[in-house]
C-alpha cells in the first residue's frame, strides 16, 4: 500500500518538474535574439556570431536543443554561465547553500513563533490582547517585506549600529568553505537582520493557521478531561490541545521552505545575501539566461523533494492521516 | 443558507458540510458588522481617489529638479510645510511622487485583480464541474504553479517581455489566478452534487448552459469577495517587482521610488525618502485586508474566526 502511494506520488510530482522544466525552457526561448546576440560584442562580424551560434548549438531545430537540454539536465549539466563563465550547477548549488542557513531558520522562528502566537490568539479569544494582536498581522501582511527590512536596517543597523546592514561575513561573499563560514563567530551577528525580516514576514501564515485549527480542537471532549484531571490551563492548551492542532501548519511548512527558497528575493536583495533569490534577479538583469534557467530547476527540483518529504511526515505527526 | 443569523454565534459560520452558496446580501451583513472592515473599506476608497484626482493636485512635478527661491536646488530636505514628504537626491518633491505614482500602483492593482479573478473563476469552474481529467491536468498546472516562488517567475515574465506597466499586470494575474481557481474548485466541486444542479441536468441543459447560468451565478460573490485580496496582492507584486529594477521605466511607481532610494543608498538621514512610499503601501494593501477580515473563513478554509 504504501510503496504503491510512493510510486504514485513521486510520478506526479515527475509529472509537475517535468512542466516547469519544458515551459522554463521555451519562456526563455521567447526572448528576442538569442544567446549569441548577448554574447558577441554587437559591433564585430555576423560570421563570428554564426560561429559562436554553432558553438552553442543554437543553429539545430528547437526541439533538438529541448531533448539535449533534458539529456544535459539528467547528467546535472546546466550549461555554462554568460557572465561568470562557470557551469551554472555551481553557481546554483553555492547560492543554494548560502540561502540555506536564512530560510531554515527563518522557517523554524516563524512556524515555532507563529505557531505559539496562533495558539495564544485562540486561547484568548475576543480579548483586547488578541484584538491588537490580529490587528498587527494584518498591517504586516499588508508591508512589503523588502520595506521592514529597510527600515530594520536603519534601525538596528544605522542608528544603533548593533548589526552589520548587509552581506554574509566581512570579506567573504558567498565564496570559499562553506562551512568555515557558518560557524564563525561573525556569521551570527550578519544573520540577525535578514532573518528578522524573513521572521516578521513569514509569521502571519502560520500564526492563521495554528489559530484556526487550534479553534476547532478547544471544543473537544478530551481537553475537559485534562481540566478534570486537575491540569493547569495552559497545560492543557499547550500540551493537550496545541499538539493536536499541529497538523494543518506542519503540512503548510513544507510548502514554505520550497518557497522561501527563491522567494524572499528582495529581503536578499535589500541585505546583499548572495542567496537563490538574489542570484535569479541578478542573472535576469544582466541577462544571464543559462543561469537563470538553472535556477529555477534548481528551485523546483528542491520544492519537489520538499513536497514529498511533507507527504511521507504527515502520518507521523497524525496516524489518522493515511498515506491516501 | 451561508450565514444563518441565529443558529450560529455572530460571526462565526455554519460547521458542517459548506453549500458553496451565499448572496451578495450576506457580504454586505458580514461587512457590515465588522467595524475594521468599514474602516478598510473607507481607507481604499480613498486610495481611489487619490489615484484619480491625486496626479493633478501634486504640488509640483514629480520629475523636475525644483528650485528653492534662492535658486538652490533642495537636495534631500526634510519634510516640511514646502515639500511636505521631502525632496529626494535631485531635488525632487516625494509628495508629488507619490501621488502620481499611486495611479500606476491602483491601475496594475485594479488590472492584475481582476484578471486573475476572472482566469481563476472561468478555469475553477471547469475543473470543478468536469473533474476527472479535465481537473486533473488543472490540478497538475496549480501545482507546479505553486511550486515556483512568486517573484523570481514574475520577474522572468517581465523581463522576457520588456517591462511596462501591462506586463507587469500580466505577470501578476498568470501568478496569482491558481488562489482564486482553487477556492472555486472547491466550491464547485459541492455545488454540482445539489438537486438544482442535477435537475438542469436532466431537463437537458448542456455543461456549458449548465457552467454559465446554474453555477456562475452562485459562484460570482466568490470571486467578488477574492477581487480585495488580489488586488492587495498585486499591489505588493509591483512594489517587489519595481524595486528589484523590473518595473516600467516611463511611469513612477511606489516601488520605483523605493528602488532609486535603495539604489542610491538612502542613508538614515534621509529616512522620509523610503519611509513614505512603504507606508503609502501598507495603508494600500492593509486597506483590503481589513475589508475582506470577515471573509478569511470563505477565501482559506483552513482559516477560521
Amino acid at each position: 500500500m504504501t510503496g504503491r502511494f510512493l510510486v504514485r506520488r513521486v510520478l506526479s510530482l515527475l509529472i509537475t518538474l517535468f512542466i516547469i522544466i519544458t515551459v522554463i525552457f521555451f519562456l526563455f526561448r521567447v526572448l528576442p535574439g538569442d544567446a549569441a546576440d548577448y554574447l558577441v560584442d554587437p559591433l564585430s562580424s555576423e560570421e563570428l556570431k554564426t560561429t559562436v551560434r554553432k558553438q552553442l548549438g543554437l543553429d539545430r531545430p528547437i526541439l533538438v536543443q529541448y531533448g539535449l537540454y533534458l539529456l544535459n539536465l539528467v547528467k546535472g549539466d546546466l550549461g555554462n554561465s554568460f557572465v561568470y563563465g562557470r557551469p551554472v550547477s555551481t553557481l546554483v548549488v553555492t547560492a543554494l547553500l548560502n540561502s540555506l542557513p536564512l530560510v531554515v531558520i527563518t522557517w523554524f522562528i516563524a512556524y515555532f513563533v507563529g505557531g505559539f502566537i496562533g495558539v495564544l490568539f485562540a486561547w484568548k479569544r475576543g480579548s483586547i490582547f488578541e484584538k491588537v494582536g490580529s490587528l498587527l498581522v494584518l498591517i504586516i501582511r499588508g508591508a512589503p517585506p523588502f520595506w521592514i527590512g529597510l527600515m530594520l536596517v536603519y534601525l538596528f543597523a544605522l542608528y544603533l549600529g548593533w548589526f552589520p546592514e548587509s552581506g554574509m561575513h566581512a570579506g567573504i561573499r558567498g565564496e570559499g568553505d562553506i562551512l568555515a563560514l557558518w560557524f564563525s563567530s561573525e556569521f551570527p551577528r550578519y544573520l540577525i537582520l535578514p532573518v528578522m525580516t524573513a521572521s516578521i514576514y513569514s509569521l502571519a501564515l502560520p500564526l492563521l493557521l495554528m489559530r484556526g485549527s487550534m479553534l476547532d480542537v478547544l471544543h473537544e471532549d478530551y481537553l475537559d478531561l485534562a481540566r478534570a484531571k486537575g491540569l493547569k490551563e495552559w497545560v492543557v492548551i499547550f500540551r493537550h490541545g496545541a499538539r493536536n492542532a499541529l497538523l494543518p501548519m506542519v503540512a503548510q511548512s513544507g510548502t514554505y521552505l520550497g518557497w522561501a527558497v527563491g522567494g524572499l528575493v528582495t529581503i536578499e536583495v535589500v541585505f546583499a545575501w548572495p542567496g537563490m533569490g538574489r542570484l535569479i534577479a541578478y542573472a535576469l538583469l544582466s541577462r544571464d539566461f543559462p543561469l537563470a534557467q538553472g535556477a529555477f530547476v534548481g528551485i523546483a527540483l528542491l520544492v519537489m523533494l520538499l513536497y514529498l518529504v511533507v507527504d511521507f511526515l504527515i502520518p507521523l505527526l497524525d496516524p489518522r492521516a493515511e498515506l491516501e | 443558507m451561508f450565514c444563518k443569523p441565529g443558529s450560529t454565534p455572530p460571526g462565526r459560520f455554519e460547521r458542517g458540510p459548506n453549500t458553496g452558496m451565499f448572496s451578495m446580501k450576506d457580504i454586505w451583513r458580514l461587512a457590515r458588522r465588522d467595524r475594521l472592515s468599514l474602516i478598510g473599506f473607507f481607507l481604499f476608497a480613498a486610495i481611489i481617489v487619490m489615484a484619480l484626482i491625486g496626479p493633478s493636485l501634486a504640488p509640483y512635478e514629480p520629475l523636475t529638479i525644483n528650485r528653492g527661491l534662492d535658486g538652490k536646488v533642495p537636495i534631500l530636505k526634510p519634510p516640511s510645510a514646502e515639500y511636505l514628504l521631502g525632496t529626494n537626491d535631485l531635488g525632487r518633491d516625494i509628495f508629488s511622487q507619490i501621488l502620481v505614482g499611486s495611479r500606476t500602483v491602483v491601475i496594475i492593482g485594479l488590472y492584475g485583480a481582476l484578471i486573475a479573478a476572472v482566469v481563476g473563476t472561468i478555469l475553477g469552474v471547469i475543473s470543478g464541474y468536469y473533474r476527472g481529467h479535465v481537473d486533473n491536468v488543472l490540478q497538475r498546472l496549480v501545482e507546479a504553479a505553486y511550486s515556483i516562488p512568486f517573484e523570481p517567475l514574475a520577474i522572468v515574465i517581465v523581463s522576457i517581455l520588456s517591462p511596462s506597466v501591462w506586463t507587469i499586470i500580466l505577470a501578476v494575474s498568470l501568478v496569482y489566478w491558481r488562489q482564486a481557481m482553487r477556492v472555486i474548485r472547491t466550491q464547485v466541486l459541492s455545488m454540482r452534487e445539489r438537486a438544482f444542479i442535477k435537475s438542469a441536468r436532466v431537463a437537458g441543459a448542456s455543461d456549458f448552459r449548465i457552467m454559465l447560468y446554474h453555477i456562475t451565478p452562485n459562484i460570482l460573490p466568490l470571486t467578488f469577495v477574492y477581487l480585495p485580496v488580489a488586488f492587495g496582492n498585486a499591489v505588493l507584486a509591483e512594489a517587489a517587482i519595481s524595486f528589484l529594477g523590473f518595473g516600467d521605466p516611463t511611469s513612477i511607481s511606489w516601488g520605483q521610488i523605493l528602488r532609486q532610494a535603495f539604489t542610491k543608498g538612502a542613508s538614515i538621514q534621509s529616512w522620509w525618502w523610503v519611509f513614505s512610499p512603504g507606508l503609502f503601501i501598507t495603508i494600500t494593501t492593509a486597506s483590503v485586508f481589513f475589508c475582506t477580515r470577515p471573509f478569511e473563513e470563505i477565501l482559506n478554509p483552513r482559516l477560521r474566526r
